[in-house]
């Protein structure tokens, strides 16, 4: 847009002069009069009804007395321009009424009274209908423009609300979250490749920095070598390039978890054992009490003879057993050293019957009836039965009888026992006849001495652990038994049985 | 407007080139969408002269204006009812020239001249209008939009003449220094 701009002839006489925006000032005032002059001559019916009287007035009086004449020269022209310029309609009827919106000129008819003659007011309200019309205009302009994105939306709205959308974004979502999971695990993997590789950096590092310092004094690692080199020779030690002084494995880098974990197991695991070892005493305190009143407490001397503490230990117990106990134990002795010896056996031959007598006198006398049972039992055992001696001991129920060996020595680290074993089936019972022999003395062990006491001895089977063949006397002739004791552990067997002729 | 694009072939039809030069303005909105609606109308217009004003036309001769009364009596739907018809669109379009143009400018002495046109174009349109209907009332049903420009049309002709008389006693009372420092400067203004 070239905005106007204002020429000046420069003269030297004088100011009178037309510059070219003159000439077209006078050309636009020209075609507007023209214009004036075509709306009135054309429609001035519309200019006399729109027009306040004084305006159209005016109007008619400009334009009429103004009218160019064709023949008229240039100069005339702009006189007349000039003086259609100057006359009251275009030099007045400036003023405008200002009615809300709407801005009503001077000359437009609004009810003016002028010569005693009201205006119509259509002028006025041809204004309105011009305004209302722009509005009109501008609205109707604005939804046209607003209606294709409008158009837009509802078309979104109506295709949002489909099952296509819906699975789109469904499978929008999973994507969503396939690709967050992936992201969160090549971040993982991209933090650990880059933890390696800074490990690897920093060893590498550390390295150079090593040797670059003191080259000769570096630490190197030697482990054994276990094989031989070119030259078949066995170098013992070689450098170790793969050391690992298992760092990852200390307390400090894994916070002592392994190490507490192992510990409060440990602590478990024992006190664990501790229970299960009570509970074991105290079952084996129960059977012990069971079978105090009969031949148990001799069993117990049988299978170990230096195994005296399960005695004490029962007897600082102090179960109801005791006296019995101990009673069966002395006549056990007695009975025992009766084996030994024949005059004492004799004795205590007869004594079954004396008490027999006693306990036709009184029957009601529960130990003695018990003594004497026992002891005609035994007599009666002694004269049909040849392992009668093994019957003093408890038999358990359905125990019965397998095979006998003769000439049987046992072997212990100081002496030599000889006798016969008998084999049921749930125990061994040994019976010593001949004389303790001491292992280095070749010497009878005397019969006072607590080792050349003659016992009768029982092994339960079901404690049997190892049978091994050994050779006794250059010979494959003996075999060496194991048996454990009741806590499960295994016991280094005292007994090593020589079979002669077997 | 017929299936002509103008998309990039004509400059200064594009919007967002008047906002670009609006920027002048940036502080007042309203001015800023007058001088916006000001150089679309003009550019606009301006297409329109080699349909209205063609070379091969007498200009003086009335008859010859009205060979291009057949392009814009109808309406444009495009555009909305509202607006009438093409030539009615072209009148408020001509009356926005007619307001905000510098009186002496070559742009307000061609908007003189197509408003001049287009009068006679509603002229024409008009005494079809009584024809048609029989009657030579103003504001009837069939000639009042058009009744309505013909008094716009002459409110804004007395407001430029106004205009026109003031900057013609400018021009003519005060010397050129006060507008220009020196005679270069007027002659580059001329140019």
């Amino acid at each position: 847009m070239s905005l106007a701009c204002v020429t000046f002839e420069e003269s030297n006489s004088t100011f009178n002069y037309l510059s070219n925006n003159n000439r077209r000032l006078f050309r636009a005032i020209l075609e507007l009069r023209e214009i004036v002059l075509a709306a009135y001559r054309g429609r001035h019916e519309v200019l006399r009804i729109a027009l306040s009287p004084l305006g159209y007035e005016a109007l008619a009086n400009s334009l009429d007395n103004d009218i160019p004449s064709p023949k008229s020269s240039e100069p005339s022209k702009e006189a007349s321009l000039r003086g259609f310029l100057d006359n009251t309609w275009v030099s007045g009827f400036n003023d405008v009424d200002v009615d809300g919106d709407v801005i009503i000129p001077e000359m437009v008819a609004n009810g003016q009274v002028h010569e005693n003659r009201e205006a119509s007011k259509r002028g006025r309200q041809a204004m309105d209908e011009l305004a209302s019309e722009s509005k009109a205009i501008v609205k109707e302009y604005s939804n046209l423009l607003n209606t294709p994105f409008t158009q837009y939306c509802e078309t979104q709205r109506k295709w949002a609300e489909t099952d296509a959308v819906r699975d789109r974004e469904y499978e929008g979502d999973v994507l969503v979250k396939k690709l967050s999971s992936k992201y969160q695990t090549d971040i993982v993997d991209l933090n650990k490749s880059m933890a390696s590789s800074f490990l690897l950096t920093m060893k590498r590092l550390n390295l150079i920095v090593q040797i670059t310092n003191d080259p000769w004094n570096q630490p190197r690692h030697w482990k054994f070598n276990a094989h031989t080199d070119l030259l078949y020779r066995r170098i013992l030690f070689q450098p170790n390039y793969n050391f690992d002084n298992h760092a990852s494995a200390s307390y400090e880098l894994s916070l002592g978890k392994e190490r507490e974990m192992y510990e409060q197991e440990e602590a478990e695991r024992k006190k664990r054992l501790e229970e299960a070892k009570k509970e074991r005493e105290r079952a084996e305190e129960l059977l012990r009490a069971a079978i105090v009143p009969y031949t148990e407490p001799v069993e117990d001397d049988a299978e170990d003879e230096g195994d005296d503490d399960d005695d004490d230990r029962a007897d600082s117990d102090g179960f109801l057993g005791w006296n019995l106990s101990e009673d069966r134990n002395e006549s056990f002795e007695h009975s025992s050293s009766g084996k030994v010896d024949g005059a004492e056996n004799e004795e205590q031959t007869d004594d079954p019957q004396n008490t027999s007598t006693d306990n036709q006198s009184s029957v009601k006398d529960i130990d003695e009836s018990w003594d004497q049972i026992e002891a005609a039992d035994y007599e009666e055992g002694g004269e049909s039965d040849p392992f009668a001696w093994a019957r003093k001991f408890m038999w358990a129920e359905g125990e019965r009888y397998v095979h006998s060996f003769e000439s049987i020595v046992m072997v212990s680290i100081q002496n030599t026992k000889a006798g016969t074993l008998l084999l049921t089936s749930h125990s061994i019972y040994f019976r010593q006849l001949g004389e303790t022999m001491d292992v280095m003395t070749k010497e009878a062990v005397k019969s006072g001495d607590e080792k050349g006491r003659k016992h009768d001895m029982k092994w339960k089977l079901s404690r049997l652990t190892d049978v091994h063949g050994r050779r006794y006397m250059l010979k494959a002739q003996a075999l060496e038994l194991f048996f454990a004791n009741m806590e499960g552990e295994t016991l280094f067997c005292f007994a090593l049985l020589l079979i002669h002729g077997g | 407007m017929y299936g002509i694009r103008l998309d990039n072939l004509v400059s200064g039809v594009n919007s967002f080139e008047a906002l670009a030069g609006a920027k002048l303005h940036a502080n007042r909105p309203r001015d800023r969408y007058r001088y916006v609606s000001v150089v679309l109308a003009s550019e606009m217009l301006t297409i329109l002269d080699a349909f209205i004003f063609p070379d091969n036309l007498d200009a003086s001769q009335a008859a010859s204006q009205q060979h291009g009364l057949s392009l814009v009596r109808t309406t444009e739907p495009r555009l909305g009812i509202s607006q009438g018809t093409l030539l009615a669109s072209l009148v408020r379009l001509s009356l926005i020239l007619l307001a905000y143009l510098e009186p002496s400018s070559v742009k307000f002495l061609q908007a003189c001249s197509r408003l001049r046109c287009f009068l006679h174009w509603v002229l024409e349109v008009l005494r079809e209008s009584v024809a048609l209907g029989g009657y030579s009332e103003a504001f009837t049903e069939l000639t009042a939009p058009l009744d309505r420009m013909i008094l716009a049309v002459v409110l804004q002709c007395h407001r430029a003449l106004s205009r026109c008389s003031a900057v013609l006693a400018e021009m003519e009372s005060s010397p050129w220094q006060k507008y220009f420092s020196d005679i270069e400067s007027r002659q580059k203004s001329i140019r």
